[in-house]
């Protein structure tokens, strides 16, 4: 049985205002094509780029964070190619001193995946191809951009394996305020290397893919190579090394042409970018900024007393976390209440109406006072749930119960009152009861539906047993 | 040191750059030259001189992460040698699909 050796290389677009070497905007989504451009992403003869000391610092902070070694120095170099979307026919990027290397980055299962390498670098332009022109259209908005690249040692096995690290990078991303780390952007993108051999033996033929825009579509190229590479070796044929693209609508790799030569970056120190020092007292500030990482906040949640899983859940998500951990120090009762909502009811009317907890009207706050309310018996959970679209778009959830009036009915005397009226208005009903005791139930409906669902239903059923029973 | 045909031809490709058969036996004597002046260099004792990288010693130059004005669309298009619908004009770089 064949294992597969998988390695991913992730670039990340750094959170800045400005861009990696210029004062221009380093976001760009949605504006008119050239509008965000100076001398210097242009590439014009003359300028000088100027390092943002924020990006550094975010480098750093994520570089610490995938426990990498960060060198006492670290420059940048020119990775020289010729391509439209990068002006300067070079790149600005990291080669022998990065920001980090020979980190890593631990499994739920407690494995440790090898990280070679962080570096910072800048992002290319856009290339625009219209269908069956001779020409491409070039936009260097994004010319410039701040990006990490990291690459992973080929330690991952499965491609579950491979979302799994994924998943962590975008939750360490995200909390460490590094990146958006949002594929569906463009903030995050990944290219995976993939090769299967037979278990204790020398690695195989790796395979590129590239243009993976997901999570799932990672996953989903590593399981297509696996089966594709497993079936050429199985009848006797071999992996050819290359690049491969992935077809999400065909759910499948294809081949891309192989380039003519093999890449000659042509590496050398930039002359414009001199040398930075990262003196411990740098890292000192940088660590002390550092926020809590998710693992040490699923660690606080299970302490807290949540399930595993809904602890996992929440502390992956910076938004989602965020919100909880306001709620948690409003909130009374149990934590894991709190986090069911969430991760129930919450996410599935917010999933429902297409939108981010972030862009609702929900708050923290609000959220732990409706619950409060079902604690405090003032309404039913039925009641909270009803009213739970009303409190997401910013209603306060104590002056909906007040002004709908949907307080339960705590009242034992009203409620038998109710009671007795459905049992002497349906005396066919209360026959059959005799028969069957589970009619009962069909008098509990009414007596609820008489009083609006705001009588308490153990109340309403143990006097029905008294009376009838 | 000479550098050879083969490497001559490596080295207008990586720099796209065409050449006559003049010029091109004309620069491959300079760099064989400059390779040469390098081996001669490599012949000296520096086993007592500290590495230099750099000639300017200047580290450490950053610049506040401030968003400043970026150029008119239309400047920073004014140097582009075709244009269209905003973009820059460039031969198609990728195959039809």
């Amino acid at each position: 049985m064949f294992e597969a050796v998988i390695g991913l290389e992730i670039h990340l677009a750094l959170r800045t205002g400005s861009k990696m070497f210029c004062g221009c905007a380093a976001e760009s989504l949605g504006l008119l094509p050239n509008v965000n451009t100076c001398p210097v992403c242009l590439g014009l003869p003359g300028s000088l780029p100027v390092v943002n000391r924020e990006a550094i610092e975010k480098a750093l902070r994520f570089s610490l964070a995938l426990n990498c070694q960060v060198p006492e120095v670290t420059q940048f170099h020119r990775k020289h190619y010729y391509y439209p979307d990068a002006p300067k026919n070079y790149q600005i990027s990291q080669f022998d001193r990065p920001v980090g290397e020979h980190g890593f980055v631990e499994l739920e299962a407690g494995r440790r995946i090898g990280v070679t390498r962080c570096h910072v670098e800048e992002d290319a332009g856009r290339s625009v191809h219209p269908p069956y022109a001779p020409y491409s259209l070039v936009d260097l908005n994004r010319a410039g951009a701040p990006l990490i690249e990291m690459v992973t040692e080929p330690d991952l096995r499965t491609p579950e394996e491979a979302r799994e690290f994924l998943v962590k990078i975008r939750a360490i991303a995200q909390a460490l305020d590094v990146s958006d780390a949002s594929p569906e952007a463009g903030k995050m993108r990944a290219d995976v290397n993939v090769s299967i051999r037979l278990p204790g033996e020398a690695l195989g033929t790796k395979v590129e893919v590239k243009n993976l825009n997901s999570f799932k579509s990672v996953q989903n190229a590593l399981a297509f190579e696996i089966k594709r590479q497993t079936d050429l070796l199985e009848s006797g044929r071999s992996v050819l090394q290359e690049t491969r693209g992935w077809n999400e609508g065909g759910q499948r790799t294809y081949s891309m042409r192989s380039k003519e030569e093999t890449a000659d970056y042509r590496y050398f120190p930039d002359p414009d970018l001199p040398p930075m020092r990262v003196a411990e007292k740098w890292l000192e500030t940088v660590r002390a900024a550092t926020p809590e990482l998710p693992d040490a906040k699923r660690e606080r949640y299970r302490e807290l007393g949540l399930r595993a899983f809904d602890a996992g859940l929440i502390a992956f998500d910076v938004e989602l976390a965020t919100f909880f951990d306001r709620a948690v120090r409003v909130y009374e009762g149990e934590a894991q209440l709190l986090a069911n909502w969430l991760n129930g009811d919450v996410a599935g009317h917010l999933n429902a109406n297409d939108l981010a907890l972030s862009r609702s009207k929900l708050s923290p706050e609000n959220l732990a006072s409706l619950l409060t309310l079902v604690d405090e018996g003032a309404i039913s959970g039925k009641t909270a749930k009803d009213v739970l679209p009303l409190v997401i778009d910013g209603g306060d959830p104590k002056t909906i119960v007040e002004e709908r009036g949907l307080k339960q009915i705590t009242d034992l005397g009203a409620i038998e009152a109710l009671v007795d009226a459905v049992i002497a208005a349906n005396p066919a009903v209360v026959e059959r009861v005799k028969e069957n005791p589970k009619v009962i139930n069909v008098l509990l409906g009414q007596v609820m539906k008489e009083s609006r669902g705001k009588a308490k239903p153990d109340a309403v059923r143990e006097l029905l047993n008294e009376k009838l029973g | 040191m000479e550098l050879s045909d083969l490497e001559m031809a490596h080295l207008k490709r990586l720099a796209r750059l065409e050449l006559s058969r003049e010029e091109t036996a004309a620069l491959q004597k300079d760099l064989s030259d400059i390779l040469g002046y390098f081996d001669q260099l490599r012949g000296l004792d520096t086993g007592g001189v500290e590495e230099l990288v750099r000639p300017i010693t200047t580290v450490d130059v950053f610049r506040e992460d401030v968003i400043r004005l970026s150029l008119p669309h239309e400047k920073a298009m004014s140097l582009a040698v075709e244009a269209q619908e905003g973009f820059f004009r460039v031969p198609r770089t990728v195959e039809e699909a």
